[in-house]
């Protein structure tokens, strides 16, 4: 059967995060992939011994450090960073890519509208919806789903969905990343994938709350699902549909981030729980903590127009001092007579 | 102020010799017309259907669906000789099955090529220039009664009249950039719709900026009158029947567009389908023909014997004070939205009286037609240069084959076509919201309707149309303060881009508040503003101010 990439096309992951790294890995079991690390001493330690953050990279991955050679010689984009980057990611490349690009990325985070200076939008922006305003790449997909990359380079088995309006961006994404470890699923409601991808992260961090308070799984689920309307009410503000909500982006992604420790978000709460300050949590993680980020724009955003009592109790539990144990108030006092309220 | 520079109108011709025009070619070369056209009709079905048994399938549903369209819905427009042709391509086929040959490709395709052509002989405008510069002739005096000038400035001068209608013409945009790129690349413009009125003003607005004639697609049903109908298709109009929703119908109809656009020829479209029921911008715009400009832009990049030109995407925003039609319009509107909640409003006044106090009401009045169009673009909404290169929002050159590309080949993908073409009416939506020129009478419909609303809190709009008359009025200070605060509201709006501001905003509050109630709505049978004995501002039709007040809806947030 013929494939729909070839190998002339190139591929390249930007950013050398343990999730770019994971990426990177997945690729090289069928084709040759180029990374991208800002980072110069990545250069020499690649070099050295294939192997970056304690993990081996397969032999098919070589390093890049020129963004713009990258670009040139890679018509498949995979950029892992986190949200913060794309604006300087955005400027750097932005002359350089063009129409006949492809891109898959792998960010669960917002990016604000106006921290571009010609954006016009004030509502924050999806990192498709980023690159659409501010380039002319338009073949744009996400890669989302229950990925911790630590399981991940394990080589256990994991799935995950790519998500993109254009089908030939799906049937190419699946070509690349589905192997017999990795299982790989097609949507063509990106927005609806992305928005799933970034709304589960603050909810994360309320699961690590009830971890750290030592709630039990009884509550833990109940929050969970609670806080799963809560992200599906605010998906259809949006004008999202509900459906991909159950799929692995959704549902998948939420199921493993709410329980795992080795999530970034859940930890955050999970330490809040136990009495930790906010500054230290951040300080000690030196990167973007994509929850965080996501509860302040969503507080920000949405607090006096739509009914969010979660985000409110956790921003309030994070910023203001709030007791962490007001989260239960959430869910044990919600009036809500139905159990399944939102429409789907 | 957005004004055009359109120094005296009409502007010189960009070509001047009509039998050079891309429309008069095809005319003139209708047979190798015909054939493009047909070839890449049977090319595209061939891409879809590829195996004879899809083809027998398809063409056997042609036929059962065209049965049904003849018995079941039969228009005026339907000529005799159509029955005649299915039953005799009926016969063919049964011929074709008793010999067992309905599984030959070669067979088949004789018949598609006769169904084809039956279509396209349907379908083709035969544009004649003579025509056209009758049109030429008698639009004027059309206009000149419409908006009460003088035809032409020989007459004018004659007659010591102050304007003319080249005064009550307003052209908003970059005129100059869009007859460069005429020659450049097909236009295709796109209207937004408001009133039967569109086609013959847009019509005659390119004639007076030099720009050649467009073919559009007109619906069957308008072909009605012999004469009217003769002359519409020489003037450019094609045929469109809704009925017929077959495949090879419409992919006929895709392919005469699109052969129309590689060669040349400007196309004029609306956008919206019909026309605008309720006053507002539809927010569901047709992607059928946008979709033919994607495949178009295509077809200009695989095949590179047509030196990559780029589609060019004209969104045009066209404005009256007025729409003939304004009453059946929003009838139709809220009869379909209201349902049993709506009651038709009653008509008190005679007619006799009714037209005598039209004709009266309207002396003064100079109602102008203000025309503004938005930033020609290619298909991909990027912006372009002077010799149709592409250029991305940093000013880089864009090769439109990269979004075609895939590896080291174009690859025909129909399914990535159709969500640029979903992205293309994205850009149109908001190139005619952008474009629309704000004229004193939106200003005056807008705030009554608002205040009207404001001062009923409780009622739903359909109780509020049904307010007896005598219980509605608005204090004129009380007008003219919020008419004030929303002229400085739109003016910011303006700032934005969010739409334009006429020539007729440039005066004092007052002189706009009474330019506007002067020239709202005229020729409808009742003024849906004016100002009564007490020095009150009145309405004769709620309905309608709704409908005008609607025009305006989007531009003015709720304070």
């Amino acid at each position: 059967m013929s494939t729909m990439y070839n190998r002339d096309m190139g591929i390249g992951v930007i950013g050398a995060g343990k999730f770019g790294l994971a990426l990177c890995n997945l690729l090289a079991e069928k084709n040759p992939v180029k990374l991208y690390s800002r980072r110069q001493e990545d250069a020499v330690n690649f070099t050295a011994n294939q192997q970056l953050r304690d993990v081996r990279l397969h032999r098919n991955v070589s390093i890049e450090m020129d963004l713009e050679k990258l670009c040139n010689s890679c018509e498949i984009l995979i950029p892992a960073i986190p949200s913060d980057n794309y604006p300087e990611l955005v400027e750097t490349i932005k002359n350089i890519i063009n129409p006949g690009h492809f891109i898959i990325h792998a960010t669960k985070g917002f990016i604000l509208g106006n921290s571009h200076p010609t954006a016009k939008s004030h509502r924050p922006l999806t990192v498709s919806e980023y690159f659409e305003q501010f380039t002319t790449v338009r073949r744009i997909g996400m890669i989302a789903g229950p990925n911790l990359s630590h399981e991940i380079h394990q080589g256990l088995p994991a799935g995950a969905v790519i998500s993109s309006r254009f089908n030939e961006v799906i049937t190419i994404g699946k070509e690349l990343f589905s192997s017999d470890r990795f299982q790989v699923f097609g949507s063509n409601d990106l927005l609806a994938t992305e928005l799933a991808g970034i709304l589960k992260n603050y909810i994360a961090i309320g699961a690590g709350i009830t971890e750290g308070l030592e709630l039990g799984s009884n509550a833990r689920s109940l929050y969970i699902t609670r806080a799963l309307a809560e992200i599906i009410y605010i998906a259809n503000r949006l004008g999202v549909s509900s459906t991909s909500f159950l799929g692995l982006a959704g549902v998948g992604d939420l199921m493993t981030t709410c329980q795992s420790p080795l999530s970034r978000n859940f930890t955050v709460g999970y330490r809040i729980a136990k009495g930790e300050a906010i500054e230290n949590i951040i300080n000690d993680s030196g990167e973007t903590i994509e929850g965080i980020k996501t509860l302040k724009l969503i507080h920000n955003e949405w607090r006096y127009t739509s009914r969010i009592p979660i985000a409110q109790v956790l921003h309030d539990i994070l910023f203001d001092q709030k007791d962490a144990r007001a989260l239960i108030h959430i869910f044990m006092k919600a009036t809500g007579e139905n159990d399944v309220e939102f429409a789907l | 102020m957005n004004q055009a520079q359109t120094e005296r109108l009409p502007l010189r011709p960009v070509i001047k010799d009509v039998k050079q025009w891309p429309l008069t070619k095809t005319t003139s070369e209708r047979k190798e017309f015909k054939a493009q056209v047909r070839t890449r009709t049977l090319k595209a079905l061939k891409r879809n259907f590829q195996d004879p048994s899809e083809f027998y399938e398809l063409l056997k549903n042609v036929i059962y669906l065209e049965k049904i369209r003849l018995t079941q819905n039969p228009w005026k427009t339907d000529k005799q000789s159509e029955a005649l042709f299915w039953a005799d391509i009926k016969a063919q086929m049964l011929e074709l099955e008793k010999q067992n040959n309905h599984t030959s490709s070669d067979h088949l395709e004789g018949i598609l090529t006769q169904i084809i052509n039956h279509y396209l002989q349907e379908i083709f405008s035969r544009f004649e220039p003579r025509a056209y510069r009758f049109a030429q002739r008698i639009l004027p005096y059309f206009y000149g009664g419409l908006l009460k000038s003088s035809p032409g400035r020989s007459i004018q001068k004659f007659w010591r009249s102050k304007d003319s209608i080249f005064d009550r013409f307003i052209f908003y945009g970059d005129i100059e950039r869009l007859r460069a790129l005429s020659s450049i690349g097909p236009l295709i413009i796109l209207p937004n719709h408001q009133s039967n009125l569109d086609s013959p003003t847009i019509g005659y607005g390119i004639d007076l900026l030099g720009l050649p004639a467009m073919t559009y697609g007109a619906g069957i049903n308008l072909f009605t009158l012999p004469w009217l109908s003769k002359k519409m298709n020489q003037l450019g109009a094609y045929k469109v029947d809704r009925r017929k929703k077959n495949a090879i119908y419409l992919e006929v109809l895709k392919s005469y567009s699109s052969v129309c656009l590689a060669r040349g020829v400007h196309s004029l479209f609306f956008p919206e389908g019909t026309r605008s029921r309720s006053g507002t911008l539809s927010n569901k715009l047709k992607l059928g023909l946008l979709g033919t400009a994607v495949q178009t832009q295509k077809d200009y990049v695989l095949d590179k014997g047509q030196d990559n030109k780029p589609v060019i995407v004209v969104p045009v925003s066209i404005n009256y004070s007025f729409t003939l039609e304004a009453e059946s319009l929003i009838d139709q509107h809220l009869k379909k939205q209201g349902r049993e909640q709506y009651i038709k409003e009653a008509s008190v006044t005679a007619a006799s009286y009714r037209l005598l106090s039209i004709l009266f009401s309207h002396r003064y009045t100079k109602p102008e037609i203000h025309i503004a169009f938005g930033e020609p673009t290619d298909i991909f909404g990027n912006t372009l240069d002077a010799s149709g290169r592409s250029l991305d929002i940093n000013g880089n050159h864009i090769d439109r084959e990269e979004y075609f590309r895939r590896g080291n080949d174009h690859v025909h993908d129909d399914q990535r076509d159709s969500v640029y073409a979903q992205d293309l009416g994205q850009i149109v939506q908001k190139g005619l919201h952008d474009n629309k020129v704000v004229l004193s009478s939106n200003i005056v419909a807008l705030v009554a309707f608002r205040m009207l609303k404001d001062s009923f809190p409780k009622l739903d709009l359909y109780e509020l149309l049904r307010l007896p008359l005598e219980d509605v009025y608005w204090e004129w200070d009380d007008f003219l303060d919020i008419c004030q605060r929303t002229i400085d509201h739109v003016r910011i709006k303006a700032g934005q881009g969010d739409c334009i501001l006429s020539t007729q905003l440039d005066q004092s509050t007052t002189a706009i508040v009474s330019h506007g109630i002067k020239h709202l709505g005229i020729y409808n049978s009742k003024r849906a503003l004016l100002r009564s004995s007490d020095g009150k501002l009145r309405s004769e039709s709620l309905l309608l101010l709704h409908f005008y007040a609607n025009q305006m809806e989007a531009y003015v947030d709720n304070v």
